[in-house]
């Protein structure tokens, strides 16, 4: 699912970026395949989501790029 | 030859305040990514031997791509032997791994500071990581152990690290963070709460800043000044030469010491905006309103360049360079002119004080409203593709509390710079003109009769007839106000003061302050960042929009000064609106047409 589709407050993990220039610059920023990503906030306005313990403000163009995978429980 | 260590780390973790505390330097730091735009360089001596830091903008990778970190990127590249000082923090170390394994696999030498900020590591989690990495590391408050650190760096040898890292492994044996979510961030990036917190602080620092605080510093030093003046004035007159006394008066008091007696406001006003920044509360604007700044081509790290244009539009114009979109990047240089930088602000006060008295306040608050949304329809023009998003990520900092000490130092030394600035080139310029003022047309010094300055601008006074201030105190200080915009206050000083302009002539000749071109150091920045031609068409749109603003601004305030206001503001904020209307009707059109062809 994209990142612009998913739940605030919900544990999830990363697995692409859909465009190739962002997804070199997103690993940049801690955004490596399989790694949790923790939705803060939500909204037309953009995104907050935490990565690594650092923070980041996203907004819907790249959220919409953004693929991630609910986080499977009972791990 | 002195031994040259790199100073390397992601953004916000400490480097240049390292750096400062090592060679004693004054380089700005701030709670956010992007502060350090170029490379700085100094070398001390450290028991007998030199050594030389280099403290270069924060990377995330070596993949990145804006104008700042390119020049991290270019620099390692070229300087691969140099050992580097790898400084991460200590509360979120493993997001700081992925340029340590990038410059680990690439071969440099390193040694690591880990910077106590918020959680610090325990010892055991230290061992580990030395362990883990094979390199020299090091727990410092980076603020302060400054010969701890200097001890520590001179005697540790950097190494290369033998076997491949990899960050997928490294990141599972590191420390995570243990910060929770901080209701208060809740708060601060709310949509609606967000923004009304953002325009309190604001009014609240101009309220501090130019309310009973800041002006009561202010005539503190206008009444020392004042008094110093005097003393210094009647021993003058003893010589009775009567040039002398004029230039006393007239330059260096009524130029020089008119300037001056803003500083302290100033001083205050930056203390509180860096504040701000070491809290970490920009980045947070920058997030809030990056959704509003994308419609007008801006993004929200077009903040940290518009917070600084408030204290000057030169080193605002270079902090562009951590916006990473190129468009995004000359939208908000062409934004920039538009937010009164901090010379101007001393101008605003001195002629409304002294033409409005107690109402000023409310219209130098109308002014730089006014030149806002007028810079938003500018930038509204401009857009090429009206309602086209860039991506955007930005990283929101911890907040923390801010050292009173740091802030009020960085501001002292904007204003030590600014009040050189003044000194050197205040009065130079006021000399001149003072010279020319007092040299007649039959080229007699203080002959009396109409002077040379006089009879020049006269005749670039006419063009300012249709504005209402063709007067030749208003030409030769708009003409000074280029060189440097402290300029302008000297001259009016130089002209006896400006009492005799009309209320409707001094907001008129200030909304043109406001928007006419910025001073010569600014257009070359903007020349150098962005080209000549792009410097030129900014500097003939600033003018052409200082005009026809100040011209409807003074046809309308001739019924009311309110509907003067009303009339600039409404008229730019309904051109604004019908350029989206009529773009977005021109976009729909055009597909409709690409659909039938």
């Amino acid at each position: 699912m994209k990142l612009a589709d998913v739940k605030s407050g919900g544990e999830y993990t990363y697995l692409t970026c859909n465009d190739e220039t962002m997804r070199v610059n997103l690993r940049a920023y801690g955004f490596f395949e399989g790694v949790d990503v923790v939705v803060i906030s939500r909204g037309k306005y953009g995104y907050v989501v935490e990565v690594l313990g650092g923070r980041f403000s996203i907004n819907q163009k790249l959220a919409e790029a953004i693929i991630l995978k609910e986080k499977s429980r009972g791990k | 030859m002195a031994n040259r260590f790199l100073i390397v780390g992601n953004p916000n973790t400490g480097k240049t305040t390292l750096f400062n505390n090592l060679t004693g330097a004054h380089e700005k730091t701030a709670n956010y990514s992007g502060v350090t735009v170029a490379e700085k360089r100094k070398v001390v001596n450290f028991k007998g031997r030199e050594i030389e830091f280099v403290d270069l903008p924060g990377i995330y990778s070596l993949s990145s791509l804006s104008e700042d970190e390119v020049v991290t990127k270019n620099y390692l590249t070229s300087h691969k032997t140099d050992p580097i000082v790898f400084v991460c923090s200590s509360d979120d170390i493993r997001k700081n791994m992925i340029l340590f394994t990038e410059l680990a696999n690439s071969g440099h030498k390193m040694v690591v500071v880990v910077n106590k900020m918020g959680a610090k590591l325990k010892q055991e989690e230290i061992s580990k990581l030395n362990q883990t990495l094979a390199v020299p590391i090091i727990q410092a408050d980076v603020r302060k152990q400054k010969n701890e650190l200097l001890e520590w760096l001179s005697s540790s040898v950097a190494s290369v690290i033998s076997k491949r890292l990899n960050f997928d492994t490294l990141i599972k044996i590191l420390p995570t963070s243990v910060e929770k979510v901080k209701k208060l961030d809740g708060l601060l990036l709310h949509k609606i709460w967000g923004k009304f917190i953002f325009f309190a602080v604001f009014i609240g620092v101009v309220i501090i800043s130019y309310g009973k605080i800041g002006s009561g510093l202010s005539d503190a030093l206008e009444t020392y000044l004042l008094g110093f003046a005097e003393i210094v004035g009647n021993w003058l007159a003893g010589f009775n030469i009567v040039w002398l006394e004029d230039f006393w008066y007239k330059v260096i008091i009524g130029g020089v010491g008119q300037v001056l007696i803003y500083l302290p406001q100033l001083a205050l006003m930056l203390t509180l905006l860096f504040m701000l920044e070491e809290i970490g509360y920009l980045p947070r604007v920058a997030s809030l309103f990056n959704y509003n700044l994308e419609k007008l081509g801006m993004n929200g790290k077009s903040v940290f360049s518009l917070v600084m244009g408030v204290g000057c539009t030169t080193s605002a114009m270079l902090v562009t360079r951590n916006i990473g979109s190129t468009r995004a990047r000359k939208s908000t240089a062409s934004f920039l002119p538009f937010i009164g930088c901090s010379a101007k602000l001393p101008i605003f006060l001195f002629v409304t004080q002294m033409v409005l008295g107690g109402r000023g306040v409310l219209y130098i608050g109308l002014i730089y409203l006014s030149s806002i949304i007028v810079g938003g329809v500018y930038l509204s023009i401009i857009q090429k593709e009206s309602g086209e998003q860039d991506f955007f990520i930005s990283e929101i900092p911890k907040l923390k509390v801010p050292s009173l000490k740091n802030c009020v130092s960085r501001a002292i030394v904007i204003v030590l710079d600014l009040f050189k600035k003044i000194v050197v080139s205040v009065f130079l310029s006021t000399t001149i003109l003072w010279l020319l003022l007092n040299i007649s047309v039959d080229f007699k010094f203080c002959g009396g009769g109409v002077s040379l300055l006089e009879m020049i601008s006269q005749y670039i006074a006419y063009l300012f007839i249709p504005l209402g201030i063709n007067r030749c105190d208003v030409v030769v200080s708009l003409f000074a106000g280029l060189i440097a915009k402290e300029n302008i206050i000297s001259v009016m000083g130089l002209f006896g003061g400006m009492e005799s302009l009309s209320t409707i002539q001094a907001i008129t000749f200030l909304i043109f302050v406001m928007l006419y071109a910025p001073c010569i150091p600014s257009i070359k920045c903007t020349r150098c960042e962005f080209g000549k031609k792009f410097a030129l068409k900014l500097l003939l749109v600033q003018f052409l929009i200082a005009y026809i603003s100040s011209f409807v601004f003074a046809t309308f305030a001739k019924i009311s000064l309110i509907l003067g206001f009303v009339v600039l503001i409404f008229a730019s904020i309904l051109l604004l609106v019908g350029i989206r209307i009529l773009r977005q009707k021109f976009r729909k059109t055009s597909k409709t047409i690409q659909n039938l062809a």
